[in-house]
This record gives structure tokens, sequence and C-alpha cells, in this order.
């Protein structure tokens, strides 16, 4: 199977210290912080949007940590319950196809 | 949202659809449905990979909720049922996002036709050019 680009990078790659400068970027800057997706579009996550909460479902079916999504707290734990709940109408699946 | 047998007839569904809303019309305040229609299922349920989806809107008192979903139970066409709380304030936030992101998307197609109305003129002049 080709290998695509991960849309969450994993922590080993995302924390890679090439520079050995300590995580900040080479101009000296902090890295920039992710932002919730949900808190900047004024929304909260719902079940019936299939094609949102569908990016924060990883290739094997889970659930993203919002380590790597960047969701906020409160929009991770809504998050979690929509995906269970179209998970249970069979919006999305529990495990994708070609694990199966 | 109930999920019937999408494998069944159009007609054998609508039946179905409307026997509920007729349930609801009579023991709470039926709004609207909303059908979604046919759609591929995530994975298959009763050896079925098609479900046709329906959202029912109402307001009504929590037995309503037992009976109907007693009802839902005992029918072999219906695949998933869901009953939740609406949530008003996110409902009308979404629909006001997804206006807005349908309004960006169709302005961006009316500038892309609007560049692409200028370019063959300009792309035309260095072909010619060349063929010279």
């Amino acid at each position: 199977m080709e290998m695509r680009e991960r849309r969450f990078p994993r922590r080993r790659e995302r924390d890679r210290d090439d520079d050995n400068d300590g995580g900040r970027m080479s101009m000296g800057r902090k890295r920039m912080k992710k932002v919730c997706w949900f808190e900047l579009n004024h929304i909260e996550p719902d079940y019936k949007d299939i094609k949102i909460i569908s990016r924060y479902i990883s290739e094997r079916g889970k659930i993203v940590p919002r380590r790597l999504s960047g969701v906020t707290a409160k929009n991770q734990r809504r998050l979690a319950k929509a995906i269970k709940r179209a998970r249970h109408l069979g919006l999305v699946s529990f495990v994708s196809e070609n694990i199966k | 949202m109930i999920v019937f047998d999408g494998t069944q007839s159009d007609d054998v569904l609508h039946k179905e659809q409307a026997q509920i809303e007729e349930f609801l019309k009579q023991n709470a305040v039926f709004e609207k449905t909303d059908v979604w229609g046919k759609r591929g299922l995530g994975y298959p349920i009763k050896k079925k990979r098609l479900g046709y989806y329906c959202l029912f809107l109402y307001e009504g008192e929590g037995d309503v909720i037992g009976s109907l979903e007693r009802q839902m139970k005992l029918n072999e066409r219906v695949l998933r049922y869901l009953t939740v709380v609406r949530n008003l304030k996110n409902d009308a936030a979404r629909a006001a996002f997804f206006a807005r992101r349908e309004k960006a998307i169709e302005e961006a197609a009316a500038a892309g036709k609007a560049a692409a109305a200028h370019a063959p003129a300009a792309e035309a002049a260095p072909a010619a050019e060349q063929t010279k």
C-alpha cells in the first residue's frame, strides 16, 4: 500500500529536533500553536457532519488524540461522542475497510 | 434518526417513513423530516450494505420516545435508530457555517470562471507566436 502523508504527524516526526535547538524554530520563534477547528468556526462537533468528523478519525478508524489534532478538551469530548453516535448509525465504520 | 433497510423498494420505505410521521403527529409536536435517502453503510448491518436515512424532528414527552423505540425494535426493516436531545444553538450555528461555506465556494467558482474566461485569450497569443 502506498504510504500517504499523515494529516496529523506522529509525535516523533513532529517533535524531531534536527537542529537541536530545544524545539525552537531556526528563526528563534516558538513552534506555532495548533488551533481547534471547532473553536475557530464557532460550531460544536455533531454526528450528522460526517465529512467534518471523518477528519478526526485515523486510517485505522480510531479517534485522533487531541495532542495531534489540537482540538480543545471540551470539543474532544463532544467529538468522541459524535463519532460514537455516527459509528452506531453506520455513518462511519469502526475499523477501516483494508484492515478487516 | 432512523436507518431503514436500504435494499427495500422506495414504496415500502416511504410507507415506513409516513407511518413514523403519522405516529409523531398524533403523539408529539412533529416539526419535519429530513430525508437523507439511501447511502452506503460504514459496515454491514444485518448483512445489508445500504441504509435509508431519515431524521425526524419533533418535540414530545419521554413516553413518546419509549413507545417509538419499542416500535423500532419490533420493526425488522429498521437497522438502527437513535434519539437525541436537540442542541438548537449549535444547529443554528452549523446552519450559518454551512451557508457561509457554500457562499464562499460559489464565489470561488464564479471567480474561477471569470479567470478562465480571460485565460484563453492570454494563452492564445503566445501559441500564435510559436506557430509563426
